[in-house]
């Protein structure tokens, strides 16, 4: 039985080879070859890494993509500047005019350096006249490196530093 | 790269392995982009007959299997850059015809299904192709029902049974074209012959 199908098999593919009119074909054959190349030249090239890359870093993409990087970056540092100040200025909301931001902050300004002004001037007055050299060098130096008030003397000795 | 004289004569007179040469090599665009474009479209004569009846022996009718043969020759030129050699031509060509052939036959199942006239679905399997002889007049009613047998068996046996029978392949090229290796194939035989053995005696 396996012999006698075989042979039914090879009979029927050999009947089917046979059943296409072959003017029919021919005319499929040169359409599908047409189509197939036509299909070919619409399809955009698929790129592989390499062109990817070298499309990337080409100038006409990566210049623009640099700029707007830096412009990106730049916007990103300005918000981020202007939202740490951002306690200097009062909510939109409640801002009138230009006038009135001036005034505040002028306010805000003066408040901060006359505060300043009193802390170091309580400072000088708790350290006593004079006493202010030994402050200022500390800084640097200490008593010992000089052995008379004269080191800090200018040179026509008429000042003290 | 051998040199490619322009003319229709000279490329239908070059070996395969020459014409997959000249389209390989060549980049698009270049000077040889005639030659490139001669040799693709020999390629694709020569390759459609096979693949024609390939589709033909899977699908349920002319109409499908002229449509399914051109589809496969537009995923051929568009993805022949892509062929690395690493296998034969005919087996890669034969992955993407089994591809398409799937996708056909899945949607010819979806219309079957959708269909309600049962009469109407059972006459679109059996339907005479537009400008092409019926099939059912010009084989014998066993060779009809062995036919719709074949095409009932699963896909590894079908194709192992379609290549080694109808396509008069050897089992050792039977097994290159379908990717896999001699003894699969011939198990692929066995089982495809002790199924249809059983429904022709049943």
């Amino acid at each position: 039985m396996t012999d006698e199908l075989e042979n039914q098999l090879r009979a029927l593919g050999s009947a089917m080879n046979g059943q296409l009119d072959e003017a029919t074909v021919r005319a499929k054959r040169e359409m599908a070859v047409q189509s197939a190349m036509r299909a070919r030249r619409t399809t955009p090239e698929r790129r592989g890494f390499e062109e990817w890359l070298a499309l990337f870093l080409s100038p006409k993409f990566f210049a623009p993509a640099a700029a707007l990087s830096v412009v990106l970056l730049g916007a990103i540092f300005v918000v981020d500047g202007t939202r740490e100040s951002g306690s200097v200025v009062a909510p939109a909301t409640q801002l009138a005019s230009s006038e009135d931001i001036e005034d505040e902050l002028a306010d805000e300004v003066s408040l901060v350096g006359a505060s300043f002004v009193k802390e170091v001037e309580a400072e000088f007055e708790s350290e006593g006249e004079g006493e202010i050299d030994d402050t200022f060098v500390s800084l640097s130096f200490s008593e010992d490196d000089f052995d008379t008030e004269e080191d800090f003397s200018s040179e026509d000795g008429t000042e003290t530093i | 790269m051998p040199k490619v004289d322009q003319t229709a004569d000279a490329v239908v007179a070059m070996s395969e392995a020459e014409l997959l040469d000249i389209v390989r090599a060549t980049p698009a665009g270049a000077s040889g982009g005639d030659a490139k474009r001669d040799a693709l479209e020999e390629l694709l004569r020569r390759h459609y007959d096979w693949i024609l009846r390939m589709a033909l022996f899977q699908l349920s009718g002319a109409p499908a299997a002229f449509d399914c043969a051109q589809e496969v020759l537009v995923e051929i030129a568009k993805g022949i850059d892509r062929f690395d050699g690493r296998s034969e031509l005919r087996t890669w060509i034969f992955v993407i015809l089994r591809r398409t052939v799937w996708r056909y036959r899945k949607n010819e199942t979806l219309q079957r299904a959708r269909s309600a006239d049962l009469e109407v679905a059972e006459r679109s399997l059996q339907a005479a192709p537009e400008g092409a002889p019926d099939y059912k007049l010009m084989l014998s009613e066993e060779k009809q029902r062995l036919l719709k047998l074949v095409r009932g068996l699963p896909e590894m046996q079908q194709l192992s049974v379609l290549l080694h029978y109808f396509e008069d392949l050897s089992v050792d090229d039977t097994a290159k074209r379908l990717g896999c290796s001699v003894g699969t194939v011939k198990t692929h035989l066995f089982r495809a012959r002790a199924q249809l053995k059983k429904l022709l005696e049943g």
